[in-house]
Formats: structure tokens, C-alpha cells, sequence
């Protein structure tokens, strides 16, 4: 981390300032670079322009002289009269060298690239020369290694080629040469300035302005070759001797110098070495002029320029990155610090405290999150610590392995298990095993867990001293970085003692439903041994009342049968509906589905009707006119009816009551009603009326014992059919009951 | 009350099983005061056999009897005569089992204790 930080500012500061510093330098050198080889073209071309200009001004001024000498009087009258007396010097030809010694000594003397004047006759035999060391070679030819001089001089002017002197090979020697003619315009000799060579050389070799290395030099084109016509600064012994083949490679600015060519560039030369050079051609002498430098001279502030940047480059970039490292090191130290406290916390120390107190802002912020950090983190372990002595208190706890390993186990654990820490570290879990479960139920478990889900559940497990216990049991996956399980934990809490509870409840509860059987039984039971006697009660109170059975009785005797038989019916209903209202209440009451046709079971209802009515002048009308199929239960549907009837019997007067039955298919549904023209039910009893046993005094109209269960029992029956019952009335004027019930079967519905 | 002594639906015999006495008596004395000749068992057993032997018009059938109770004997004698005229009277008219039994056969019953007119209406 300090190093990585550190690398990565330094990295950073090179990039965003040692990067464009280079490339700033770069460019700046370049242009430095680009102007400095612009000065040393200039100040060449100037040198060899200059050269080129003194050379074609002294060989221009030669050739007016050697034309101003052609015609001086005294050589065209002179010239003659020394020819023909050479040998024997009559006073004639005396005179004749005085004259001319006259003009030519002083001729000569004023010009100074003019070393001798010599005049030949017109076989090119020295008759006259000016200086007094070249009065030996009169009478003798004049000496000419390129043997051009005689014959090109008698046509006109004529520049000799350079040449090596004779008796001194360091000198050179070039002349200028053309015809004299006589007064009367007859060739008579030849004038021959010899050229003083020396001022030429001077001039070409003078190194002004070349540094230690550059020179001028002169060179002119022989057959294939450039040869060189001066001693060269590098080659002392180079004049005459060194060529250049035109068709070579090197030597490229005498090369194309010798061939008329002026230009300049970085090039080689005769040395192969490089070298800037601007070459031009001399045209009064048609030679080649070069004048060169060695770039490593020329070049040598370039080079100064470079290092120098170079120098400055790298002294900066030791400067910035030292001051990168050691910014670095100011950011990276606290944070080194910090690391090494986490390393602590890691290995569980918390009792460590970062220093808050760093100029950085940041450093500073971070170190108080980090002692944040570390305070919310002593929290968190105490609050765990105490979850887990809670835990410990009441759970079992284990870890395993992922193939059931045991890792660790609670106090409680053992307590339960009966099992020793260390008889359980190690094993695997399947030692507390009990025969209970099936193989489906344990691989069910594995299966669960193994694919890191949570198995929750309830097992019987086996302890050391062979008992069972019942745990209620949680096992949760671990997962290590890679998510894959590493450990299963399992948190489990005794319930040996629920289970025991359980059992009991169960068997209670069993008992008590055993109970709750043998009631009901027991209640039928009572319900058929109350209503079987009561069977030959009707039938013989009936026969007695009826002579047609028995004959006649007398009128207490037939009343008596009477109240019998009265009785036993009232008896007999009142049976039927406290059986009823009790297992409506244990809501046993069973209902089946028949088929009816709403005509054929309200004309059904009508006969039962009339039968409750009996004696009595009551008119019992049914309204009902609708051959729909429905499905209900016939028997309970006539049961709500009869109990529904008998209230309106008991509720209409004896000889003008009028009773009127109906029922219609309404919005899906059955609607049935009882309509009575009795006295009528205030609102405020209504609801009442549902009640058990809650009767209205009918003590006026009534005409049947009652039990006060019958509105009871009719609204559990209608609720049993999933319908709806309610009235509808109005004091003296009568009283409604409607009610209404589903049509289709249960399973359509 | 119908004053005709004379049954209506041409019913000239009858078989009365029930166990219990008063109800045999009883039923037997009206029965046979309306004009039919009577039978009785005590048993499902007894019916079928009698049923077998006299083939009466009209059996009254009570549920629950010794041995082989009226359930099982219904069973018989249908099986014996499936056109046997049989009306159940029980005093667990409102029992499950029974409302099960009767549920796809419409076979009339008669709950106990009834009256007079209603075995009048049988016959």
C-alpha cells in the first residue's frame, strides 16, 4: 500500500509535469537546432560566395591586363628587334630590353597577382622577362607540360591550366597568354603574364570564419574525375593528387562544384566524414568551390543545447520525484498506520485507537471513522457476546463441518446430549441419532442444508445414557468467500418436555372426543327412547278419538283422548327440536342435495300445512306457480316450512285466518315466504326472535304448545343451506317470513 | 279426518317389523282396523322371511332392530322383489346415516311418533 500510493503519485507528477516539460524542451531544441543550421548556411554561403567573387574579380583583372599589354606600343615595336638579335644583343636589342624593362619592371611591380611578364617569339622561345633570376632562361622554349600554350595563345587570350613549377613543386603556376602584333598588324610573339598563384591560394586557404575544422577548397574537373587544386586543411599533400570519381557516393559538394552545380546541404566529404558545406562554381576559372565545416564542429552548440537539456530534463525529474516520494510518504505514513491497526483488529485486538490528530483533512477523517469503526465494532461484539450467553442459556448450539464433523458445541449441548465436549469434537453428528426418523427425513435434511438452504424442523435425538430428547432444531450453511458451504450451524432448543405435553393434549383430546361421541350417541338415543313410546301414545289417543276405532265416548272421556293426543304431538315436536337446536348448535346437523321442482314440493308443503292447521277455519293459500329445478334438501326445507307455518297458525285468528304460501326463483336464488294476516310483530322484537326459547305472547291466537325453539332452528337450517331468513311485518296487519336459498349444487356454486 | 275406513291404494296386506311391542300392537290394531291383514316381525330376519312367505302389499320398516336391523333387510327384500312396497318408520329420520341411505332410493319414511291420518295416507 505506502509503496503502491507512493509509485502511483510519483507516477502521476511525472506524467503531469516531467512529460510536456520534455516535450517543451523537444520543441525548443528543434527550433534552436533548425536556426542554428540556418546561420551556418548563411554565414557558408557568404564565405564561398565572397571567395567566388575575389577569384572571378582577379582573374577578370588579369585578363584586362594581359589586353592592356597586347597593345603597349613599346612591346609591338620592341618585340621584333629582340627576336632577331637574341643571340649576339646588338646595342639595337639593348636599347629595345631597356625600353620595354622601363615600362613592364613597373608593370609588374603595380600589379600584384602578376609575377613576370614574359614575351616569346613567335617559335614560344623566352626574348624577354622582366625579373633578374629569369634573364638564364632567355633563348630557351618556354616550359609547358600540357604543350597548349603556343598554339591556343596565337589565336587569342588564353588561361593555361594549373601546373607544378619545375625546379619548385610547391609552387603552382597558371598564366594568362595572347598574340602580339606587330605596327602593321603581323603576329610577331606571345605575351605571357604569369599569375601569382600565391595570392589565389592565400585567399581560397584563408580559414576565416571556419572554425577549427572548416575550410574552402578548390577543385576542377579532369576527364572522370574532380581532382583537387589546393592543399587541403585535413590532407597537406592532397593538391593534384587527390580525385573524386564523379560517379562515387562520397564527396558530394566538390563533386557536383567541378560540375557547375551550386547548392549546399550535410552531407560527407573526401574524409567521409560529415559535414555542412554550401559548393558553387567559379566561372572565370571554371572551377569548383566548396566551402565546409564539420557538423561536429558546426553542430557543437546543437550538441551543448541537447546536453544542456538533457542535464535540466533529468535534474528535474529527481527534483519532482523526489518531492512525488516524499509527498507520498507524508500521505501514505498515516495510512501505513492505519493499516497496520486494521492488521490488529483482524487478529481480534480491539483495544487500539488511531490518531486523530494529522494536518490532512482527509487522514484526519478517516482515522476518526476508523476509531468510529472500531467503537461500533466493540459494540457489535458485546451485544453478540451477550446474544450468545443468552443463547447458550436456553439453545443448543453446534458447528460442523460440511460433511457433519462436529467443530464446537455449547454447555447446553453436552447437558442435554449427556455427552462430554470432547466425546463429541471430532465425531460426527450422526451419534446422537435416534431410531425415530425415517432415512427420507434425514436425507431430506441433508439435501435441504447441502444446497445452502435453511432445514428447520423437529428431531428426537438419542444421548449418551440411551434417553431421548425432542429439539426443535435450525441448521443454517456457512459460506466461505467462494459461497461455497463451509460449515453448517445448528441451533436447536429442547422441547423433550412440549413433546411430552403434546402427547398428553393429544390423548386428552382424544378423550375428549371419544366423549363428545358417546353425547351425541347418547343424545339420539335418548331422542328415539323419548319418541318411540310416544309412537302407540298418538296411535291409540287417536283411535280413541276417532269412533270409527273404538266406538264412541262421552264427552269427557273424548276430551280427555283429546288433550292425550295434544299433548303427545306438542311432545313429540318439542323432542324433534331440542335434538335439532343441539346439533345445530355442535353444527352437526347434516344436509343433502335433491332435486325438487318448486310446484311439486310447495303443493307438498301446502298438504303439511293443512294437516297443522287441522279443525281450524284457517285458509291456507299457495301462490307458487314455477316449475324450476332446484337443488336443496327437500325434508329440511318442509322443516323450515312447518316450523314457519306453525307460528302463523299460532299468530292468525281461528276463523278468519288466512295463511298464503309462495315461491319464486329471485335474482339466482329461491325465495320462499309464510304470509299470515295475524296481529302483526313490532319492530323492536324482530331480531329477538331468532333466539332460542324467546317467545311472543300469543296467549289470544294460540293454538300449539311451543318450545320457543322453532325461529331458532329455522334460521340455523336456512344458514346450514347457506341462505338468508328475515320477516317482514306490521302490527295488525300480519307478518312475512322470507327466506332464500342457493339453487344450484354446492359443488357449481 | 277421512271418514272412508276402505284404503285407497288397494292395499289388502300389510308387514309391521318392529321391535318394539307397544308399537306393533298399536300399529297392528289401527292397520287392521282400516281393513288389512297384518304380519309382524320382531327382527329384520323374521321380515324377509315373512315378506318371502306372504308378499305383502305394504311393509312399515323400522331401522333399528336386533340381529339383522332394517337397513340390511330393506336390502333383502329388495333384492328378493324390487318392486316391494316399503315405508321406513324411524325415529332417526334426521340421522346422517340414514339421510345417506335414502338419499338415491325415494323410498318414503315416516318419522316416529306419528300420528293416525299419516298411516292412513300409506295405505
Amino acid at each position: 500500500m505506502n509503496t503502491g500510493l507512493s509509485n502511483k503519485l510519483v507516477s502521476i507528477i511525472i506524467l503531469t509535469t516531467i512529460i510536456p516539460m520534455i516535450i517543451v524542451f523537444a520543441l525548443q531544441f528543434e527550433a534552436a537546432k533548425a536556426s542554428l543550421h540556418e546561420e551556418i548556411f548563411v554565414k557558408l554561403n557568404v564565405i564561398a560566395a565572397l571567395k567566388v567573387d575575389t577569384i572571378d574579380k582577379i582573374f577578370n583583372e588579369l585578363r584586362s591586363d594581359l589586353i592592356v599589354s597586347q597593345s603597349f606600343f613599346n612591346i609591338k615595336s620592341n618585340l621584333p628587334i629582340l627576336t632577331k638579335s637574341l643571340e649576339t644583343m646588338s646595342s639595337e636589342a639593348k636599347n629595345s630590353k631597356n625600353m620595354l624593362d622601363r615600362q613592364l619592371i613597373e608593370f609588374v611591380k603595380e600589379k600584384k597577382p602578376i609575377d613576370e611578364v614574359f614575351l616569346l617569339d613567335e617559335n614560344g622561345v623566352i626574348v624577354y622577362a622582366t625579373q633578374e633570376h629569369n634573364q638564364s632562361l632567355l633563348g630557351q622554349k618556354f616550359y609547358d607540360p600540357n604543350n597548349e600554350l603556343i598554339d591556343n595563345s596565337k589565336k587569342g587570350l588564353f588561361l593555361s591550366e594549373e601546373y607544378l613549377d619545375l625546379v619548385d613543386p610547391t609552387k603552382i603556376r597558371k598564366h594568362y597568354s595572347g598574340p602580339i602584333f606587330d605596327l602593321n598588324d603581323n603576329f610577331v610573339g606571345i605575351v605571357i603574364l604569369d599569375i601569382n598563384m600565391r595570392i589565389v591560394y592565400d585567399l581560397i586557404e584563408d580559414k576565416t570564419g571556419l572554425g577549427k575544422t572548416g575550410e574552402t577548397l578548390i577543385g576542377k574537373q579532369i576527364g572522370d574525375h574532380a581532382v583537387f587544386i589546393n592543399t587541403l586543411r585535413h590532407d597537406s599533400d592532397s593538391a593534384f593528387k587527390l580525385k573524386i570519381n564523379l560517379q562515387d557516393e562520397a564527396a558530394q559538394p566538390i563533386r557536383e562544384a567541378v560540375q557547375g552545380i551550386s547548392s549546399n546541404g550535410i552531407t560527407t566529404d573526401y574524409r567521409s566524414e560529415p559535414i555542412i558545406a554550401v559548393w558553387k562554381h567559379v566561372p572565370s576559372t571554371n572551377w569548383g568551390i566548396v566551402a565546409k565545416m564539420d557538423t561536429s564542429e558546426a553542430f557543437h552548440s546543437e550538441i551543448e543545447l541537447r546536453n544542456f537539456f538533457i542535464i535540466i530534463t533529468i535534474i528535474t525529474t529527481i527534483i519532482i520525484s523526489g518531492i512525488g516520494i516524499y509527498s507520498a510518504k507524508q500521505i501514505s505514513k498515516p495510512l501505513h498506520t492505519l493499516r497496520n491497526l486494521s492488521r490488529e483488529v483482524t487478529q481480534g485486538n480491539l483495544e487500539i485507537h488511531a490518531d486523530e490528530n494529522n494536518s490532512t483533512t482527509e487522514v484526519k477523517n478517516l482515522a476518526q471513522s476508523f476509531n468510529q469503526m472500531i467503537k461500533n465494532l466493540k459494540i457489535s461484539n458485546k451485544e453478540i457476546g451477550d446474544i450468545t450467553k443468552i443463547l447458550d442459556k436456553f439453545a443448543l448450539v453446534s458447528i460442523t463441518d460440511n460433511t457433519g464433523n462436529i467443530i464446537s458445541v455449547n454447555e447446553k449441548f453436552c447437558e442435554v446430549s449427556k455427552y462430554s465436549k470432547d466425546e463429541l469434537i471430532g465425531k460426527n453428528h450422526r451419534i446422537l441419532k435416534s431410531e425415530h426418523h425415517s432415512n427420507e427425513f434425514y436425507h431430506d435434511l441433508w439435501n435441504t442444508i447441502s444446497n445452502g438452504k435453511i432445514w428447520e424442523g423437529q428431531i428426537k435425538n438419542k444421548s449418551k445414557d440411551g434417553t431421548y430428547y425432542w429439539i426443535q432444531t435450525l441448521i443454517a450453511p456457512i459460506f466461505d468467500s467462494s459461497n461455497n458451504i463451509e460449515k453448517y450451524i445448528a441451533i436447536r432448543i429442547d422441547i423433550t418436555k412440549n413433546k411430552e405435553n403434546e402427547d398428553t393434549i393429544k390423548s386428552q383430546y382424544e378423550e375428549i372426543q371419544k366423549t363428545e361421541i358417546l353425547k351425541e350417541e347418547f343424545v339420539a338415543m335418548i331422542s328415539h327412547e323419548l319418541k318411540t313410546p310416544l309412537t302407540p301414545i298418538l296411535m291409540w289417543a287417536g283411535a280413541l278419538k276417532d269412533e270409527k276405532f273404538m266406538g264412541t265416548l262421552n264427552e269427557k272421556q273424548n276430551k280427555a283422548a283429546k288433550t292425550i293426543l295434544m299433548c303427545a304431538k306438542d311432545l313429540s315436536n318439542l323432542i324433534s327440536d331440542i335434538f335439532d337446536s343441539y346439533k345445530l348448535d355442535l353444527d352437526k346437523l347434516e344436509f343433502v342435495e335433491n332435486e325438487i321442482v318448486l310446484n311439486e314440493l310447495m303443493d307438498n308443503i301446502q298438504e303439511i300445512g293443512k294437516k297443522l292447521i287441522g279443525d281450524y277455519k284457517i285458509t291456507l293459500e299457495n301462490t307458487t306457480n314455477d316449475n324450476s329445478l332446484i337443488h336443496g334438501d327437500k325434508k329440511r326445507i318442509e322443516q323450515v316450512f312447518k316450523n314457519l307455518l306453525t307460528n302463523a297458525i299460532d299468530f292468525v285468528d281461528q276463523d278468519k285466518g288466512k295463511i298464503e304460501i309462495g315461491a319464486a326463483i329471485k335474482g339466482g336464488k329461491a325465495e320462499f315466504y309464510v304470509k299470515d294476516n295475524g296481529i302483526g310483530i313490532a319492530e323492536e322484537f324482530r331480531d329477538q326472535l331468532f333466539k332460542k326459547f324467546y317467545q311472543i305472547d300469543t296467549s289470544a291466537t294460540r293454538k300449539h304448545g311451543g318450545s320457543g325453539l322453532g325461529l331458532s332452528i329455522c334460521q340455523g337450517l336456512v344458514k346450514g343451506m347457506n341462505g338468508k331468513i328475515w320477516l317482514d311485518s306490521a302490527p295488525e296487519e300480519g307478518t312475512t317470513a322470507y327466506f332464500s336459498l342457493p339453487i344450484v349444487k354446492k359443488s357449481q356454486e | 279426518m277421512d271418514e272412508n275406513l276402505n284404503t285407497a291404494k288397494n292395499i289388502k296386506s300389510v308387514l309391521i317389523a318392529d321391535d318394539t311391542k307397544s308399537i306393533q300392537t298399536s300399529l297392528k290394531f289401527i292397520v287392521e282396523s282400516l281393513g288389512c291383514k297384518v304380519w309382524i316381525s320382531r327382527n329384520g330376519e323374521d321380515a324377509i322371511k315373512k315378506y318371502k312367505q306372504h308378499k305383502p302389499n305394504l311393509v312399515f320398516m323400522d331401522i333399528k332392530m336386533p340381529e339383522v336391523n332394517g337397513v340390511e333387510a330393506i336390502k333383502q327384500i329388495k333384492a328378493f322383489d324390487k318392486n316391494a312396497n316399503i315405508i321406513i318408520i324411524t325415529a332417526f329420520s334426521g340421522d346422517k346415516n340414514f339421510r345417506e341411505l335414502i338419499k338415491d332410493d325415494p323410498m318414503k319414511f315416516i318419522d316416529k311418533p306419528f300420528e293416525i291420518a299419516e298411516i292412513k295416507s300409506c295405505l
